[in-house]
């Protein structure tokens, strides 16, 4: 089975509201048999912006599972098909993070199941008060995944990439005691951790919009 | 138009979702909309429904993919636009 990485982070004071309520936006990757999810009692009471957020997180962050084994692939959010949502007990928490985590087994998620290129792919989404987070696996065991976001007070990209790297070693510092772990980009945008010039078999998956950034890493046998 | 045309017209479009105003500026058929620009990945619906107003045109799913970068942008823009004429 590959073993690989993948999240994204919507800031939901970052999006347009309005905007993403009308259907000729949300149409452009919510498709086929996914319109008809809203109607499942247990998310009918979704606002459209957050389930269309939902969506996208879940799409993006399938993309990026996938990209690190297939540098060459394409984001087509309308080939990424969600097939079930199953909702969290509590629909949304107060907090606005920072929050961390092994595994999803302490935090209220919504659980996806989608279909992309003839292979599943299962998700945790944690939906807050100001954030939507997703972290994908091709597995419906999350015991490996490490998760994180946080609040940032600038929302330029330099900030953010700075903050999320911070973030994501800083939490692999308490496993290893490297000290030159850094995150090298691929010409195809995918993050590979490093440890000084030498290639880790970590994969790291970063994320950030707005004023959030976000990171997920799969690490067995620690 | 002429594909130096839709370019010109085409920074207008990607002006509100890049901070980076001096890449946008100096932007060329090979440049990235995310890892060039810096837009966040977020804003492409935002990109292609601002390219459909503007010219009036309907992006379909296909279409859409190949907005990644400026020459996508442009070969998408320049297709439909034939297509109404």
């Amino acid at each position: 089975m590959i073993i690989s990485a993948g999240n994204d982070i919507v800031d939901l004071q970052a999006i347009d509201t309005e905007r993403t309520r009308e259907p000729r936006f949300y149409s452009k990757f919510i498709t086929g048999p996914e319109t008809q999810l809203p109607s499942l009692p247990q998310l009918a009471a979704m606002p459209t912006e957050y389930f269309a957020w939902l969506l996208w997180s879940v799409k993006e962050s399938v993309y990026k599972f996938e990209q690190r084994h297939n540098p060459g692939l394409v984001f087509s959010p309308s080939k990424i098909v969600v097939e079930h949502i199953t909702p969290a007990l509590s629909m949304a928490c107060a907090t606005t993070g920072p929050i961390e985590g092994q595994g999803f087994d302490e935090q209220p998620c919504y659980n996806s199941i989608i279909a992309f290129n003839q292979n599943k792919f299962y998700s945790r989404s944690i939906i807050t008060s100001g954030f939507i987070l997703t972290v994908v696996n091709n597995s419906d065991n999350f015991e490996n995944m490490y998760w994180g976001v946080k609040p940032i007070e600038d929302s330029s990209p330099a900030y953010q990439s700075i903050q999320v790297r911070e973030f994501i070693l800083k939490k692999l510092g308490t496993f290893f005691e490297f000290n030159q772990l850094n995150i090298v980009k691929m010409p195809s945008g995918c993050p590979i951790l490093h440890d000084g010039l030498t290639e880790t078999s970590i994969p790291v998956s970063l994320a950030h919009h707005g004023h959030y950034v976000a990171y997920a890493f799969h690490l067995a046998n620690v | 138009m002429t594909r130096q045309e839709i370019l010109i017209e085409l920074k207008k479009v990607l002006s509100p979702y890049t901070l980076d105003k001096e890449a946008l500026a100096s932007i060329d058929e090979n440049t990235d909309l995310i890892k060039d620009l810096k837009i966040n990945s977020a804003n492409l619906v935002d990109i292609i429904i601002d390219a459909e107003t503007k010219y009036n045109i309907e992006i379909d799913y296909d279409a859409a993919d190949k907005m990644v970068n400026v020459g996508g942008c442009i070969d998408v823009i320049e297709e439909k636009t034939n297509q109404q004429t």
